[in-house]
């Protein structure tokens, strides 16, 4: 039962770890809290849905599609919400953020109406593989550990070895000085929330397509989730935002075995561990030292 | 090579920068000297297009004012700015690719310029792989220049190089400029230390108050009373 629940909880903490990359890199880069990235992930979801019923893409492509959409989506949210606010006062920033989620969750509401309904059928089938007498693990769940690690992966690959990663590392760190190497800033804030958001969008469908369940508002609450991964990995850290997520997926998933008919809803976990965070550590686990404003 | 023509910079209602007009011919090596708040480093940003100017400033004979600081040093200006600025968590080495960022150049092209600045520079060879802040102030001085020379720049600006860094340091940075120069690169020399900045340039210009106070060669500055008094303490 316990290990069980804690390859759950891999597999949960891996979807945290996809959506919460991306704020944490933007912050990273920005030094903004993106609140609009969970509506960008139920992009993603639309965009499969769509892509799937009407475009005839098997799931694969359906994924691939998700993910160009939520980029091109992330980006447009950057360059006409975030950019022309850059200079001032980051709360600014923050309501346009808010802004452009319930716009686009009201559009989803308007055109999709605001009923659940299922993930469209895809030829695939869902099967269990057993472990052990005890372990076992549905292919849906087994992909999302395999295509986070992927992802994990190829992203520290990115950042490490290739010259526009390195160039993110070095406008997060101090964006003056990488324009001055000639960096254009722009750009890599632009392929920040590209990556962000296709890493939301990926998360995003096979979370969709993992409950069966496909809804307007459905990127809310993981994006507020991502938030209290974020603050607990520590603002910016890439490796903190990896370990975050997956605690974050463990204790959920640990309190749904043992945890039944607990005061606390499973959803509302996150938000204690963000308010004890902020009360022990505010700067998180591998957060550098917040500077008092 | 570089020509500024009355340059204004206000920061909401200050005037940081009046009127300032100056020139750097190639082959020079020129120094703006100024206390703190002269509008020194206000001029430099100006220039690199990192804030927002009137007036008129001219590269080559391209006008580069308004343009975007990343297009500036695509055309040949690299910066060695003030308080160093290396990229703290990443190592030497990918500060040094980071300045050769705009360049095309091939592999050993890129080898043969690391080559030459582990030479200038043989403490950072050491330090290849060492993440670039934990580095002393000399040694993260001795990145940032090598890391402007990365870009092979046609013009290099340096602004205060010596703050900051203890006197036996500032020394050796000042050599390491003496051979630059030596190898016949443009540079514009930005310091408060006039007494290191005059042993290296050919001609300087001094700043106060945001407007240029006194313009000559060095030996002449050498001479006048009012930069020996205010500047080399004689």
């Amino acid at each position: 039962m316990l290990a069980q629940q804690l390859l759950n909880g891999v597999a949960l903490g891996f979807t945290y770890v996809l959506i919460a990359i991306g704020l944490t890199m933007i912050y990273g880069v920005l030094k903004l809290l993106h609140f609009a990235h969970g509506v960008i992930y139920a992009v993603g979801v639309f965009a499969a849905m769509i892509g799937i019923l009407y475009l005839n893409m098997n799931f694969i492509v359906a994924c691939l599609f998700a993910m160009i959409i939520a980029a091109i989506c992330g980006v447009a949210v950057e360059r006409f919400a975030y950019r022309p606010l850059r200079n001032v006062h980051p709360i600014t920033t923050l309501i346009s953020g808010v802004g452009i989620a319930i716009f686009l969750e009201s559009l989803f509401q308007v055109v999709f109406s605001s009923d659940p309904r299922a993930f469209p059928d895809t030829g695939m089938k869902v099967s269990v593989w057993k472990i052990s007498e005890s372990i076992s693990i549905t292919n849906v769940k087994l992909t999302i550990i395999v295509v986070g690690l992927v992802a994990l992966v190829l992203l520290y690959a990115f950042l490490r070895w290739t010259k526009m990663g390195i160039a993110i590392q070095a406008t997060a760190q101090d964006m003056r000085a990488a324009s001055l190497m000639g960096v254009n800033v722009n750009r890599v804030v632009a392929i920040t929330f590209m990556i962000g958001s296709a890493f939301a969008a990926i998360a995003g469908v096979l979370v969709a397509y993992d409950i069966n369940s496909i809804y307007p508002t459905m990127g809310s609450v993981p994006g507020l989730k991502a938030f209290c991964v974020v603050v607990l990995g520590g603002l910016g850290s890439i490796p903190g935002t990896i370990i975050g997520g997956l605690i974050l997926g463990i204790v959920e998933s640990l309190s749904e075995g043992y945890l039944n008919g607990m005061i606390i809803d499973k959803d509302a976990i996150a938000f204690v561990i963000l308010i004890i965070i902020l009360l022990v550590k505010p700067s998180g686990l591998f957060g550098r030292k917040v500077e008092k404003v | 090579m570089l020509k500024i023509d009355q340059l204004h910079v206000s920061y909401g209602s200050i005037q940081a920068v009046r009127n300032v007009s100056l020139h750097v011919d190639e082959g020079e090596v020129v120094t703006l000297i100024g206390s703190n708040g002269a509008g020194k480093t206000t001029t430099l940003q100006a220039i690199c297009g990192l804030i927002p100017s009137k007036g008129s400033i001219s590269y080559q004979g391209e006008k580069i004012s308004g343009l975007a600081a990343h297009r500036i040093v695509e055309k040949g200006i690299a910066m060695v700015p003030e308080g160093r600025r290396v990229f703290p968590k990443l190592s030497v080495m990918q500060n040094l690719m980071m300045g050769s960022y705009t360049r095309k150049a091939s592999k050993q092209e890129l080898k043969h310029d690391l080559d030459m600045i582990f030479t200038l520079f043989p403490r950072l060879a050491e330090r290849k792989e060492q993440f670039a802040g934990t580095m002393s102030g000399g040694e993260q001085q001795m990145l940032a220049i090598g890391r402007a020379l990365m870009a092979k720049p046609k013009l290099l600006i340096l602004d205060e190089p010596s703050m900051g860094l203890a006197p036996i340091v500032v020394k050796g940075i000042f050599e390491t400029i003496h051979q630059i120069k030596a190898n016949g690169l443009t540079i514009l020399l930005i310091e408060q230390n006039a007494m290191m900045a005059l042993s290296v340039a050919d001609r300087g210009y001094g700043l106060e108050h945001g407007e240029i106070v006194f313009h000559d060669t060095v030996e002449n500055l050498r001479k006048q009373d009012i930069v020996k008094k205010a500047y080399l303490g004689k």
